[in-house]
């Protein structure tokens, strides 16, 4: 699965460039905003995200040694976390309207999927 | 009586000031014709001096601050294979362009030589002084470390002094730069990434030569490694993009930093030289080293977007939704322990809610350094998450305390109107 998963990352994150511009110029934002505006949301999801980790219950190590059953529950609720509180911190740091720029990062990350994963499947059908 | 003290009183005065005033022209007269003898700018060379004694004093403490943990305290080996490998492979390089034998690069190909260049010469030079190749080793990383912390005193200077000064003290004093000074490729690396972010900032918008020169130590910087390549050129985009520079001009500086530094990364890398030259596929070498490298839970290199594998091996359960979801894997959370183990996150973190509560505008050095951590945070994030060493965080550290300082000083300002 190795050659697999470097073709997943080749396809998905261009993938990903590509739909935050696209879906910007579909809301009527200007690239450049949008651009900054996902790496700050990015950024300071994770950054806070990273620091609540310093919490014993909430450590990598912690997460790490989670149940699958855990995983399904606790993972989706940390990407939402980061992604609303990502997205709160960079609106208000870049003075943007919040629920707009919230769309857009839903956008974006939907647009990764739809473009990707028919990509990624038929380049792991055709492998030689 | 008293008038005539009085009298008295201000013929002192100024004869005071005639004498002062003279003492100035004379000195003034002196200083013209000692210019004129040597042809030089005495009272420039005075300041100048001065700064150097000033950057000299920046540099020698945080250079003794690593001495001394990484001479001292540090256990003998810290960091394996590196601290072994390194200046075996060093000597090794420097052997082989001796004698024309190119093949001795095929060892460790999978990191650029230049690092492994400059810890022969460390050898060499401190050698004689009793200092063994770790030492040695240990040495060069504490030296580019403390070179760094210069940089930052510099980047930071350029908009406040004050700014400098503690961006310096902060980068100085910050655990993880001073325990990973060890980390000798990340080091040297860094330091050169710092230097061309410093040259690409001072450049004149209507000049082409600083950009190459930033372009240049951009090349040395990914001579030594080559994350810095992705890093640097990344910050700089982002850089351009948040200074609204039009598009043109952005990409023309863009293309002329990526394309010196490529290009004297494809000339001091003897890898990247055609195989009628040094008798092997360099190229192939470097593949073959680099696809050794791969690590991770399986021995395999998972990053944040390879969501498909689980996928696939769970289409026919509930859980394949979730996996689907692209970014709900474990491997979503940060693994670089930044937060445990530095006051700068959480400097930064804290500046930045305040940022947020406070709503002004997000703009110059701030913004810049911001926009440096972004880029490096998110390459490590994206792309090489699952060859994370503890060590990369020392990439983090000098926006941080860019930005951290430039944050501080911008809340007393605030405090003290």
């Amino acid at each position: 699965m190795e050659e697999g998963e470097t073709i997943v990352s080749a396809i998905a994150l261009p993938a990903l460039l590509l739909s935050v511009l696209a879906a910007a110029r579909l809301m009527g934002i200007s690239k450049r905003t949008a651009s900054i505006f996902m790496t700050l949301n990015a950024t300071i999801g994770l950054a806070i995200f990273s620091a609540l980790t310093t919490i014993p219950q909430l450590s990598i190590q912690a997460l790490n040694t989670l149940n699958p059953e855990a995983v399904i529950v606790i993972m989706p609720l940390i990407f939402t976390f980061e992604l609303l509180s990502g997205t709160y911190f960079a609106s208000r740091i870049l003075e943007l309207d919040y629920l707009r720029f919230l769309k857009l990062t839903l956008a974006a990350l939907s647009l990764t999927l739809a473009i990707s994963v028919p990509l990624c499947l038929l380049a792991l059908l055709f492998k030689p | 009586m008293s008038l005539l003290t009085l009298v008295d009183g201000i013929m002192a005065k100024e004869n005071l000031r005639y004498r002062t005033r003279f003492w100035q022209n004379a000195a003034f007269r002196a200083i013209e014709e000692l210019n004129s003898v040597t042809g030089k700018h005495v009272s420039a060379l005075i300041i100048s001096v001065r700064s150097f004694l000033f950057l000299l004093l920046l540099f020698t403490l945080p250079l003794l601050i690593r001495f001394v943990w990484a001479l001292l305290f540090c256990p003998v080996p810290y960091s394996t294979p590196d601290e072994f490998l390194y200046p075996s492979t060093g000597k090794l390089y420097i052997q082989g362009l001796a004698s024309g034998n190119f093949s001795v690069f095929k060892v460790n190909a999978e990191h650029p030589p230049l690092s492994k260049l400059i810890t022969a010469l460390f050898i060499f030079l401190l050698g004689p002084f009793g200092f063994s190749d770790i030492g040695a080793l240990r040495v060069q990383g504490c030296f580019f470390s403390a070179l760094t912390c210069v940089f930052a005193y510099l980047i930071g200077s350029r908009v406040d002094r004050r700014i400098g000064i503690l961006s310096w003290f902060l980068l100085s004093f910050d655990p993880i730069s001073i325990r990973f000074a060890l980390a000798s490729l990340d080091v040297s690396s860094l330091f050169f990434a710092s230097l061309s972010i410093y040259t690409f900032l001072k450049a004149d918008p209507n000049s082409r030569k600083l950009y190459v020169l930033s372009g240049l130590i951009l090349g040395l910087a990914t001579l030594c490694k080559y994350s810095a390549f992705p890093i640097v050129l990344g910050a700089l985009t982002l850089i351009l993009l948040a200074e609204r520079t039009p598009f043109r001009p952005a990409a023309l500086r863009i293309s002329l930093v990526a394309a010196f530094s490529l290009a004297l990364l494809v000339l001091g890398n003897p890898l990247f030289w055609p195989p009628q030259l040094i008798g092997f596929s360099g190229y192939g070498a470097f593949l073959e080293a680099s696809s050794r490298y791969a690590v991770g839970p399986g021995g395999v290199g998972v990053t944040p977007l390879d969501w498909l594998e689980p996928v696939l091996k769970a289409w026919d359960t509930p859980r394949a939704l979730f996996y689907l979801s692209m970014f709900g894997l474990s491997s979503l959370t940060y693994p670089l322990p930044i937060f445990q183990s530095s006051y700068l996150p959480w400097l930064s973190l804290a500046s930045l809610l305040q940022l947020a509560r406070r709503k002004p505008r997000l703009e110059g050095l701030r913004f810049k350094s911001l926009l440096w951590f972004s880029s490096g945070f998110l390459f490590f994030w994206l792309l090489a998450k699952s060859q994370a060493e503890p060590y990369y965080s020392v990439w983090l550290q000098p926006p941080l305390a860019i930005f951290s300082a430039n944050s501080i000083i911008d809340i007393w300002r605030k405090v003290k109107r």
